[in-house]
Formats: C-alpha cells, structure tokens, sequence
C-alpha cells in the first residue's frame, strides 16, 4: 500500500548544521519529531541564518510546529528555504502564528479565595434552605394533589427504598443485635447480671442503633441513588425539558421519593429494631442460658412507648435528611459523568454525617 | 485509481434478530472523501461503526489498511486505532475537562512531544476549527455547533491518516458548515487524509465528495463518483439529488 503518511511513520530524519545552514533531511512528522529533537540538543543554533527544507519530502502539523519551535530558538532569524510546494502550503494551513491565544482569568489572591469560599457557602447553604424549603412545600401539596406526578410513583419508589432494602437491613440489625449482645454479655455475666443483656439491648436498638442504622443503610442504598439519578437528568438536560413542559421537576422527581421514604422508613427502622432483638435474645438463650420467657418478659417491662416514640420519630427526620441531600446533590451536579460521581459520593458522605450528627442532637434534646 | 484503505466484504450486522447490514461488499480509497448516504435507519451509523469495531459483524470482513481489522487483537487494533480520527455524532468530549485537554488527549498519550509542541499543536488544531478562543471552556459551556468542532479537533490532533465523520455539518449553521467542508477538503489535499462522511448535507456532498455510497435497507443501492451520482437513474438517488430528501 503507497500510503504517504504511513510509511513516513518507518522513515527517519536528519538534522545537521553546516555553518550557518540547518540542514533538514527526510519527513518531519509526529513520529520522527521526538527523536529530532533529541539530536537537535547536540547542535549549536546560536549561528544558523537559514534553514534548508529541500530534504522534507513530507510535514504535518507535529513538523511546523517543530520548525516553528527551532526558529523562535535561532531568535527568529532564521530563514526557512527551498520548502516544496507541498511543505510551503503546509506550513500555511498550519502555521501557529494566526492563533489567538486565549485570555486566562488571573488566579485569585489569598483574600479572594477566603470571600469567595465565604460567599459559595453562604449561597450553598441559601440554595439549600431554598431546596428544602420546596420540597417541603411541593409534598405537602403533593399529598392532596397526585396530578402533579407520575401515577404509581410513590408506590415504586417505596418498592425501591423500602421492599429491596428488607434483606440487608434484616441481616445487618441481626448481626448488630448479636455482637452487642455478646460483647454485653462477656461484663455483665461477671456480675451475675447476665439477665440486663435483654435491656441493653431492646433500649439500645430502639432508641439509637435501629434507626440510626436503617438510616445509615438507606443513605448509602438510596441516597446515593437519588443523587446519581438526578444530577444524570441534570447534566443530559432532562430536569430543562421537564421545566419547559411546565412541569416543576421537584414536584415531579423528588416528591414521591420524599413521601415513600417518609412511609417507609419508620416500617425499617420497626424490622431493624425487632431483628436486632432476636440477634440478642438469640445470644442468651445460646451463651446465657437464659430462658425465652424470662428474657421476653425483661424486654417487655423495660421498653415504654416513648422509647418506640423516640427511635420512629428520629428516624422520620434521618429520613427527610437523606432525601433533601441526596437531592440537593444531584441538583448542584455539573458537567459529565464526573459530575454525576462527585455529587453521588458527596451526598452519601453529607447524608451520613447528617444523620449521625441529627442523632447526637436529639439524644442531647431527649435528655434535656 | 487509488489504492483501496478500507476493504469490507460480505459484512452482516444485526442487533438481536434484526439484520441493520446485509452483505455489504465496498472499498474506500486513499485520498478520497467518501460520503455514505440514505435514509434514516439504513444504517449508515452501523456501518460506520462496524468499520471502526464499535459494533461487532455477525459476519463478514473489515480491512483498514490491508489487515484484518478486529477488537480482538489488541494491539493490532489500537495500533490502528492511533492512524485513525473519529468524530462522532454528539462530539463525545469528556465534560469534566476543558476542550483544549480533549484535544491534548491523544497528543499526551500517544506522542514524545514535549508540552510545548503538544500545547501549540492544540491551539492550531482548535484555530483550524475556528476555536482557539475558547480553548480553555469546559464542553458543557460551549454550543452544539461549537462541541462539534472541538471534538473534530480531537479527532484530527494526531493528524490522521483516515478520518471518519459522522453527520459532522448537523446542526451547524451555513457559514461554519461551508467551513468545516473546507477544513475537510485541505485535510484531505494537505495530509493526504481519508475521510468517510456520514451526512444528508446536500450543499456539503456538492461541495466535498469525491465518492458516494447511498444506502438503503442495509444494502449498497449505490457506489460511484459525484458525478455519477448525480446522473443516475436509481428513483431513490435521483430523488436525492433532486430534492434533497430520501
């Protein structure tokens, strides 16, 4: 095959100085280029006046550019001769000297940097107190009004977050259940109190562990899906179409998934609250010996309704938290696909730290 | 006549059941610009991504500069792949970077050259494009028109041997389209360039064809020159060529 560009690729070139001639030999391309410029290293430039082309039988943009590069190193004295037809109408389509460098924006000093992260948190924080603010306003509405969504929406998403999180929460609040009553159980039986195992365990997975694990389950399952589902409807311009079809995208895309996870949550967080107990109870029928009725009843008369009231009601507002951050993510989303994984990461770390920072201030709150 | 870059013979192509492709036998030849045509859904696209392996033949052969071009042989394929600029039909530049890095890319990768070289060859690259102002704008800041032409930078930033275009004039007002024809026609004069166009453009086939290949149900309807594309009696080209619509 007589392919010109190929075969330059097998071809190499020459450079050589001879007083005050640079002499070029063979096919300046992006393939003979690097080692050019290699040998040109060894060769004084400080003298060249002209620079001899009747030996380039081929050149690309890699190879005016090169010439380019060695003539701003002669101080741009030197000439360039006895290019051929071909090589001279290269050099024209790619000469970099029309090129218009584009202006950079200057890098911000120290000061500017501070006011501008200043200003970008305060008008974060706006945007999402203005989010939650409309999501909250947009469900209520919501829950009177079904026209403004998908019919069945809320039913798929409780299907999504609730039905297809059943198993690992079910298995992980077991689990739970079973190591806080084993690492209890080692203490407590030095004690002769090995009977209290069955109170630690019921006050401890419905007030703090089975809601704040559901929680930290359903941020990581489904809050990272909810980012990543928006911020993908942002950056391919489908939350724009919905606008422009006067469909307000909250209403649309957040609001049944604000209502599923509010019914479904505190469904969750009861299955983790009762596995984790039978992973307890397990542990002292097993390692404590203790019999079902007596560990029953003690689990029984130590639980109160407020401890059930505390641990569903946190978990309704973990529930909210994950919903608006997922959602707030995925609104903030920008460019790509890259986009789309920053945002998922930043809500699934956000949504977790919420919770558990939510979860601090209600135990301070309960307390008081 | 020149010599033939790409050789396809009997290529089948189907997703699931349906045949897209159906022995189709074509060469394309050196220093051409070779338009494929038809109607949409003939599959035009498939075709072209069947000759660059996107999409993988039920059966048939496709050679890109003699040899068997196939996914398979890795190294073969991307060996090839480094002789060859695709511009696609949504420009697929990574968003998350500015275009001036989408057209150092292939330079970074692929070359020695030093930063220098690679930074000026860009701004040439994206001045042939009409671009070098905004070299330093993310993808997501530009328009559709303007992403395509950055992406056409791309795929000519290693100075290609064969470059293949998909609608590249879509969407594209007159005056940028006339200009990219231009740009395709000096590539091909310059660098001795291939090109294979996907386009309905009848002002852009006038102006840049050299070859045409109509398609028409997944089979070649016709094969020839402009010129006798022009004067061919088949009812669908002539339609074409008389009215600009299939």
């Amino acid at each position: 095959m007589n392919n010109m560009a190929s075969d330059n690729s097998l071809k190499s070139s020459r450079i050589h100085c001879r007083d005050s001639l640079l002499i070029l030999d063979g096919p300046l391309s992006i393939h003979t280029i690097p080692e050019l410029q290699k040998n040109l290293k060894q060769t004084r430039l400080d003298t060249v006046t002209t620079i001899d082309l009747s030996g380039v039988d081929y050149i690309d943009s890699a190879g005016v550019a090169f010439l380019e590069q060695l003539t701003e190193r002669t101080g741009s004295a030197a000439n360039l001769q006895k290019a051929n037809e071909k090589v001279q109408r290269a050099l024209e389509t790619f000469s970099s000297h029309q090129n218009r460098k584009p202006e950079q924006s200057p890098e911000p000093n120290f000061f500017e940097s501070v006011g501008n992260s200043v200003y970008s948190f305060g008008e974060s924080a706006l945007d999402f107190l203005y989010l939650t603010s409309e999501i909250v306003l947009w469900s209520l509405y919501g829950i009177f009004h079904t026209g403004s969504r998908r019919k069945g929406s809320v039913i798929q998403q409780s299907f999504l977050i609730g039905s297809n999180a059943i198993g690992i929460i079910a298995l992980l609040s077991f689990v739970l259940g079973l190591i806080l009553a084993l690492q209890s159980a080692a203490q407590l039986r030095q004690f002769g109190a090995s009977i209290y195992v069955a109170d630690l365990i019921a006050i401890s997975m419905v007030r703090e562990m089975g809601p704040m694990m559901t929680a930290i389950i359903i941020a990581g399952r489904s809050g990272s899906a909810f980012a990543a589902e928006i911020s993908t409807m942002k950056v391919t311009e489908e939350l724009d179409a919905l606008r422009m079809m006067a469909i307000n995208p909250i209403s649309y895309v957040v609001v049944p998934k604000f209502l599923a996870i509010t019914i479904c949550m505190p469904l969750l967080v009861t299955l983790s609250m009762i596995l984790g107990i039978l992973g307890g109870f397990v542990i002292g029928l097993t390692y404590l010996d203790l019999t079902f009725v007596s560990y029953f009843n003690e689990t029984i008369s130590i639980l109160t309704a407020e401890d059930l009231l505390v641990g569903l009601s946190k978990s309704i507002f973990f529930a909210w938290v994950i919903v608006i951050i997922g959602s707030y993510f995925g609104f903030k989303a920008q460019g790509g696909a890259e986009g789309v994984g920053k945002v998922t990461t930043s809500a699934v770390v956000a949504s977790i730290f919420a919770v558990i920072f939510l979860d601090a201030l209600f135990s301070l709150i309960y307390m008081i | 006549m020149p010599n033939s870059i790409i050789q396809i013979r009997n290529l089948i192509t189907q997703y699931g059941d349906k045949r897209i492709l159906d022995q189709i036998s074509l060469d394309f030849f050196e220093n051409q610009v070779t338009v494929i045509l038809g109607g949409s859904g003939c599959g035009k696209t498939t075709l072209l991504k069947s000759i660059i392996g996107l999409v993988s033949p039920a059966a048939g052969d496709v050679r890109i500069f003699g040899a068997p071009f196939d996914a398979a042989d890795e190294s073969h394929y991307n060996s090839v792949l480094r002789r060859i600029g695709v511009l696609f039909q949504n420009g697929a530049l990574l968003n998350s970077i500015s275009i001036a890095e989408n057209v150092a890319i292939p330079l970074e990768l692929h070359t020695h050259l030093d930063r220098n070289l690679i930074d000026t060859i860009v701004l040439t690259k994206l001045h042939m494009v009409g671009l070098d102002h905004a070299a330093y704008l993310l993808p997501s800041e530009l328009s559709g028109g303007m992403r395509k032409r950055a992406a056409l930078a791309r795929a000519i930033a290693l100075d290609p041997e064969l470059l293949f275009c998909d609608e590249p004039s879509a969407g594209l007002d007159p005056l940028t389209s006339a200009a990219l024809d231009d740009l395709i026609l000096t590539l091909r004069d310059q660098l001795n360039m291939s090109v294979v166009i996907v386009t309905h453009e009848l002002a852009s086939i006038h102006r840049i064809a050299d070859r045409i290949i109509f398609l028409d149900q997944g089979k070649i309807l016709f094969s020839g020159s402009l010129t006798e594309a022009k004067t061919c009696q088949i009812p669908e080209v002539e339609l074409f060529f008389k009215t600009g619509s299939f």
